[in-house]
């Protein structure tokens, strides 16, 4: 089936079979390998991405059944400024280990902050519930959200 | 391995209808697809043609109608949870959505798609069941309401016919006063199934307690505990040992099976336990009226 995306404000034209899911779509038609495939059963959240600005799990969402929305990846989430603050966050504070889980967790992490400008721990750890990382211990990860909360609103 | 055929994604409800009657296409309805397309993906059956209900505005909203809140099949479980109406007159449902998964499945997965998909241990159901809440259906040839405690056939089966729609749950609003709690029992707090959820609504009529209790996975489909409930109908008022004798009755209700998450006799404990607990919390909240909340 030929359909239309628009990801990160770029329409893209791809051709895609009935089943194929979104993921799958970012990484192999459209060349968008920072979303990361992990379980492949919305378990891990790896693959998360923003669909009109709220975060979900693109192993789950047909690529078919997107066309007509905005998605976002982490591809779009820095701009000519430079890196998204919760980007920032992650590199300030060593949140990154391995990785694997890395672009879900930030995706997440904006949604987060984007609702809640000035969480709590414990409200970083519920919005980041659905993220699995077998590195970190998740510790620095809490610690890159409340560094970019900061900054944000220090921009603000 | 059988695949899916097509999707197609009608805008209004006959357009739905209309190619659910088409059998041969075999016609598959899908909402949040958090279920479903891990399904298809290991799918031994005939292909499927994938209705894709979301762009159905109709499906998709929250409407205070006939003394009850009609709950569309596709409101999604983080609309639930976002819901000032269902914050308001059922708060039981938003505790069952929002341990189910977590934020990004939420966000997908549909409360029609968690009733239909019949799983046992379904977060939303147990809460529903002792709302009273009722699933109205619809097909090319009528529309017909079945009470949701009727609504199961067997893990996974519904009394869904081909070519019918669950179009809307709808939930009588009860008294104010009508206390409920939803308690889901798992080692980790997000992205697992329940061992064992219960859900316990609470009231008084006249001067007489009434109850109505759901269990979740400790039988092949969600339970209202009817004979559990009959202990604590009519009574005069909540203390631990009707709480005790309740919770035993509940246990004798449920027909767990063990398997990886726990074993047949756990459950049933657990099952005793929760229910006891949930009543004398729920008493104790009606005894002191609105204090707290």
């Amino acid at each position: 089936m030929d359909i239309e995306l628009n990801v990160n404000g770029d329409m893209l034209h791809v051709v895609v079979s009935p089943g194929e899911v979104l993921i799958d779509t970012l990484r192999e038609s459209a060349g968008l390998t920072g979303s990361k495939k992990g379980c492949a059963t919305g378990d891990c959240g790896a693959c998360t991405v923003l669909l009109d600005g709220r975060p979900v799990t693109s192993c789950l969402v047909l690529s078919v059944s997107a066309q007509g929305k905005g998605v976002t990846t982490i591809e779009g989430l820095a701009d000519e400024t430079g890196l998204h603050p919760v980007q920032e966050g992650f590199v300030a504070m060593g949140a990154v280990q391995c990785g694997y889980c890395t672009p879900g967790m930030v995706m997440m992490a904006t949604a987060v902050l984007a609702e809640q400008p000035h969480p709590t721990d414990a409200q970083i750890r519920a919005g980041l519930a659905g993220n699995l990382c077998r590195c970190t211990g998740y510790g620095k990860i809490i610690a890159a959200v409340q560094s970019a909360a900061l900054m944000m609103a220090e921009e603000a | 391995m059988a695949s899916i055929l097509e999707v197609i994604c009608p805008t209004d409800v006959d357009g739905v209808l209309s190619v659910l009657g088409e059998s041969d296409r075999n016609p598959r309805v899908v909402a949040g697809g958090t279920d479903l397309l891990l399904q298809y993906q290991h799918w031994s059956g005939p292909d499927v043609t994938i209705v894709d209900i979301t762009g159905v505005r109709s499906l998709s909203e929250i409407i205070e109608e006939d003394g009850g809140l009609r709950i569309g099949a596709t409101v999604r479980l983080s609309d639930i949870i976002g819901s000032a109406q269902v914050a308001h007159h059922f708060p039981v449902l938003i505790e069952g959505a929002v341990v189910v998964a977590g934020p990004q499945i939420r966000n997908l997965a549909t409360i029609g798609g968690n009733v239909c998909n019949a799983s046992p241990s379904a977060d939303t159901v147990a809460p529903l069941l002792v709302l009273d809440a009722v699933v109205r259906l619809l097909s090319g040839s009528g529309k017909r309401s079945v009470p949701l405690c009727e609504f199961f056939a067997a893990p996974g089966q519904t009394v869904l016919e081909p070519g019918e729609l669950l179009e809307s749950i709808w939930i009588p609003l009860s008294s104010p006063k009508t206390k409920a709690s939803y308690t889901k029992l798992s080692p980790r707090r997000a992205m697992d199934l329940a061992v064992v959820g219960v859900a316990v609504a609470l009231w008084r009529e006249d001067s007489s307690l009434r109850t109505r209790i759901g269990l979740g996975a400790v039988a092949p489909t969600p339970l209202r505990a009817f004979s559990a409930e009959d202990v604590v109908n009519g009574a005069g008022g909540m203390d631990s040992v009707l709480a005790e004798e309740a919770g035993q009755e509940a246990a004798a209700d449920a027909s767990p099976i063990s398997d990886v998450r726990g074993s047949a006799r756990y459950r049933a404990a657990m099952v005793e336990r929760l229910v006891a607990r949930s009543l004398q919390d729920l008493g104790g909240r009606l005894k002191n009226g609105n204090v707290g909340e």
